[in-house]
């Protein structure tokens, strides 16, 4: 008997019902449900059984018996595909940073395998279900609560690849989904959304282009860069060149050799050409580092052979002036000897004269010849003189030099000699002027036994005076010492006192006095002026009354207060009582200004009058 | 400790007695001027011709202990010198030159790193002497200018102290010692190498005896020196080296009736006032009574008004004849006018003090002064134009 599969009639249908009719046969007939559909048996509206992967008959006659016999059951069947679906929706969400995002959204469902007959619920009387219609009535309720409430979390540019988002939205889909389907059978087995691309990618992705593209850019400047430096500093790709070209013509092997020993050749002559050009650059370095030198060394000697030249001409002018000096000589020399001649030429003359004067009348053009012969004679002798001279000369230089060294050595010896005549006369002389000394002290001698007795009593006498006068001295200079250790000691004190003291012992009051004077001053006196004041007074009254020891200082100011004190008593006034102690003393006035001095006082105080002696 | 020595005229007690009435002007005992300290309303103290009051004024110097001044003849001496201010009132000196010099040799100005010396405070300095080459012994000139101030007014002193120093033989012994030094190829070098061997004296530098304290250079007034330098008196002019001495004569003329009397400034803040204030005769502050009259002798009222009470005040510092302005109107001296923000002027012979600037006619003082041996005995302020009483008489 044949087995009729039960499956949903159209591939989008989630469930659809299958009539009586459709299955009411007059034989009996077979259905199997497969296992991945769901077969809900229903009888008379209330669901019955269901069944996965069932076979079950329908109809029959048989049943058509039983159901006239004992009456009749609406039978139903619902086919439900329990396999999951997908439903694709189109969501827009608004993100964190507020740009709109659109999305697809996978929904993964199935129908509930635990709770099928719960479809029922969706069905609504209609005869099937499609998934769409399944997946809609998701859509609505999930949509504001799962994905608005998901995307608006993060920003635009953080959904992308984000996992945690997914497991987010996947979570809270699959709960709404739940809440909202678990009743209705259905489940929701998985749950994505893939994302558009948004503004802010898109800004990013424009972005990352223009980066990528700048990128490639500066790559490929800089791959340019590298090549062009490259062939900068590749001048064998040029010298190549040619090579290059040559290979690109090879044929065979021999022509590979050919290149071969042709691109060594020219790397050989190339290597040479090289360094002929470095030998040659050494070679000008060479060649120009000897010019220099050689033209230091020529402007060197040319210095060098002016600075000689100057030498040389100092020489020179030295070597002239012997020239002329020994040709002056030599003309002084001939002048003399010209001199010499015409004396002897004189006198021979004269005494030819006197012989021939009686012949004088012999033949005077004889005798002229004989004069004329006679005068070349004596330019022929003069010549020979001169020679002779010359060389008597040079042999007198000679001489000369040999006699001064014979001298020189005389001299030396004669010093010597001299020396040790002098020094025997020296010696002699000492002795006699020691004799002469031993007699001279001998005479003395006599003279002091003579005079001896007047000069010691002379001698006492002075010693006297001189003692007397420095004991004298002794005793000025101890006075003297008197006074400056005094002035010393004043000068002491004062340092260690108050200006009031120093006041007080300036003024010849004792050190003690003047510190019970400073005393009242400081005890009376308001400010420091005042106490000056008061110290002034006080020892001037001190002066007065010839205060020598503190105690009598200190009477005299207790007198004073004694006194003091009565006169206010009786008075009733107010009264200083230091003070009261410094009025009432004799006075003398000054008949120049009429001022009052003191009666003591030899000369006014305010005029320098004198006022008495 | 003492003083500097060599003051011309000691002040005699009697004098300081004297001197306590505020109004004294002459001694009562001695009949000597009572010739006060600028400052004397603090230190009491008189003055003599040279006006160095020794309570001010009590520098000393002292060789420190430990110091040598004993050296070989070719050596140096460090002198190491304690400045010392002896004044018992709290008046700092103030040390603004030192000199030195050697033998006869010329001074030699020492650098100073301090200047203010305080009462009882020192300072120390450190002199070097030169190489001192002969054998025997050699003195040291230590000079020095100190300055004491009041208020506006200084004035300045040069003390001297010498030192003598005791050089002895050298004990060197000097050897040539001639080393030949040869090498092959190298040629012969010479070289000379002197050697000084010095024998050590026994106890090596001797150090001054002073029982471990620092010897005391007695110090002696340079006056001299300040003359010479100008520290005191005057450096230019016809009178240059000239020193007006503090018990100078001031002559007064052309006051008529009015004349001072002539005499030495007594003062006691040793000040002569003048403007038109009243006169010390009149219950006045002023020595000089300053009013200016018409050429018809009547009394200027207008002009007077335009002197000061107090114009002028007259005194003598470091040897010179200073003026200080306090009148509003200032003064002419010459031809430079001097206000009374100038701190003080100094008068020279001849110069003509120009009391109301604006009218040089108006009085003017003429200050002639006359010196011998160096030292201005007698100044007369004549006043210009005389007043017509004085020409009367």
């Amino acid at each position: 008997m044949k087995t009729t599969q039960l499956v949903v009639s159209d591939p989008q249908y989630l469930a659809e019902f299958i009539g009586a009719d459709e299955i009411k046969t007059f034989f009996e007939q077979r259905y199997e449900v497969p296992p991945d559909h769901l077969g809900l048996l229903m009888r008379n509206g209330q669901f019955v059984q269901a069944y996965k992967g069932a076979h079950f008959s329908v109809g029959g006659l048989f049943h058509q018996l039983k159901g006239l016999i004992g009456g009749s059951s609406s039978v139903s069947i619902m086919i439900a595909d329990l396999k999951t679906f997908q439903h694709y929706y189109k969501v827009v969400a608004r993100t964190k940073d507020k740009v709109d995002i659109d999305g697809e959204v996978v929904l993964d469902l199935q129908i509930n395998p635990e709770k099928p007959q719960n479809i029922i619920g969706m069905m609504e009387g209609r005869r099937s279900l499609s998934k769409a219609d399944a997946a809609l009535r998701l859509k609505s309720h999930a949509w504001d609560r799962v994905f608005e409430a998901a995307i608006a979390r993060v920003n635009a540019n953080e959904v992308r690849g984000n996992k945690g988002l997914q497991d987010l939205i996947q979570g809270d889909l699959m709960k709404e989904c739940e809440r909202l389907a678990g009743d209705l059978g259905l489940i929701v087995r998985a749950a994505s959304v893939s994302w558009a691309l948004n503004e802010v990618e898109k800004a990013e992705a424009t972005r990352a282009a223009a980066e990528r593209e700048t990128a490639k850019l500066e790559f490929d400047f800089e791959t340019l860069k590298r090549d062009l430096e490259r062939e900068n500093i590749t001048t064998s790709v040029k010298m190549n060149y040619k090579t290059g070209i040559d290979k690109l013509e090879i044929e065979n092997e021999a022509d590979l050799k050919r290149v071969v020993l042709d691109n060594e050749i020219e790397f050989a002559d190339a290597r040479e050409t090289g360094a002929r050009i470095a030998e040659m650059k050494v070679l000008e370095h060479e060649i120009n580092k000897l010019k220099t030198e050689r033209l230091a060394k020529f402007q060197g000697e040319l210095q060098q052979a002016t600075h000689d030249g100057v030498d040389l001409k100092l020489i020179t002018e030295r070597r002239r002036v012997v020239e002329r000096n020994t040709e002056s000589l030599d003309r002084s020399h001939q002048l003399a000897l010209r001199g010499l001649e015409r004396d002897y030429d004189r006198e021979t003359r004269e005494l030819q004269r006197d012989e021939r004067r009686d012949d004088r009348e012999f033949d005077r053009e004889g005798r002229t010849l004989q004069r004329q012969e006679d005068r070349g004679n004596r330019l022929e002798d003069r010549e020979d003189e001169k020679v002779r001279r010359k060389e008597d000369r040079d042999y007198d230089y000679e001489t000369r030099d040999r006699n001064l060294n014979i001298q020189g050595k005389e001299r030396d010896y004669g010093f010597d000699t001299r020396k040790k005549e002098v020094d025997v006369g020296d010696k002699e002389e000492y002795a006699r002027i020691a004799r002469q000394r031993e007699q001279d002290k001998a005479a003395r001698d006599k003279i002091k036994d003579l005079q001896g007795l007047e000069m010691d009593i002379e001698r006492d006498r002075l010693d006297r005076r001189i003692k007397e006068a420095d004991k004298a001295h002794e005793r000025d200079m101890d006075q003297r010492k008197l006074e400056a250790q005094r002035e010393a000691d004043r000068l002491v004190l004062g340092a260690k006192m108050t200006p009031e003291q120093i006041l007080a012992v300036n003024a010849g009051l004792s050190p003690a006095v003047a510190k019970v004077l400073e005393e009242q001053a400081k005890a009376q006196g308001v400010d420091k002026a005042a106490q000056m004041d008061l110290m002034r007074q006080m020892v001037e009254q001190a002066n007065r009354q010839a205060v020598r020891s503190e105690e009598q200082a200190r009477a005299m100011f207790q007198a004073g207060m004694n006194g003091a004190v009565g006169v206010a008593a009786g008075a009733g006034g107010k009264g200083n009582p230091v003070l009261g102690i410094l009025a009432g003393d004799e006075t003398v006035e000054c008949p120049k200004c009429t001022r009052v001095n003191p009666a003591k006082a030899k000369f006014c105080v305010g005029c320098g009058e004198q006022l008495r002696k | 400790m003492t003083g500097p020595t060599g003051a011309p005229d000691r002040i005699s007690p009697c004098c300081y007695q004297h001197a306590l009435a505020k109004d004294a002007v002459f001694c009562g005992e001695c009949g000597k001027p009572l010739l006060r300290c600028m400052a004397y309303q603090e230190c009491g103290g008189l003055v003599g011709d040279d006006g160095c009051c020794s309570v001010c004024v009590r520098p000393q110097l002292f060789l420190d202990k430990d110091a040598v001044t004993d050296v070989k003849a070719g050596g140096v001496l460090v002198l190491p010198l304690v400045f010392y201010n002896a004044s018992s009132v709290a008046r700092p000196l103030f040390v603004t030159d030192v000199w030195v010099r050697e033998g006869d040799g010329p001074r030699k100005r020492i650098e100073l790193p301090w200047k203010r010396l305080d009462a009882g405070g020192s300072n120390r300095l450190t002199v070097q002497t030169g190489a001192l080459e002969r054998q025997g012994r050699h003195g040291v000139e230590i000079t020095f200018a100190a300055a004491t101030n009041y208020f506006m007014r200084e004035e300045r002193f040069a003390f001297t102290s010498s030192l003598g120093l005791e050089v002895e033989q050298g004990g060197s012994l000097v050897i040539n010692q001639t080393i030949n030094a040869s090498g092959v190829g190298a040629g012969g070098d010479t070289v000379y190498a002197p050697i000084r061997l010095e024998t050590m004296a026994e106890s090596g530098r001797k150090i001054a005896d002073t029982g471990g304290k620092a010897a005391e250079l007695g110090l002696q007034r340079a006056d001299n020196f300040e003359a010479a330098q100008g520290i005191r008196g005057y450096a230019d002019g016809a009178l240059k080296g000239s020193v007006v001495s503090r018990s100078a004569r001031i002559v007064w003329k052309g006051f008529g009736d009015h004349n001072p009397a002539a005499g030495p400034i007594t003062t006691s803040d040793s000040i002569l006032a003048l403007g038109r204030g009243k006169g010390v005769a009149e219950g006045g502050d002023n020595l000089l009574q300053l009013l200016a009259y018409g050429s018809d002798g009547k009394l200027d009222e207008q002009l007077s008004h335009a002197i000061s009470r107090r114009h002028i005040e007259l005194f003598i510092q470091s040897g010179r004849l200073c003026a200080r302005v306090t009148g509003s109107a200032g003064i002419m001296i010459g031809d430079h006018k001097h206000g009374a923000d100038d701190a003080i002027a100094l008068i020279n012979h001849g110069d003509i003090i120009k009391v109301l600037p604006k009218f040089p006619d108006a009085i003017g003082l003429q200050v002639r002064m006359r010196a011998n041996h160096g030292q201005i005995d007698e100044i007369t302020i004549t006043r210009v134009p005389a007043l017509p009483e004085a020409n009367s008489r």
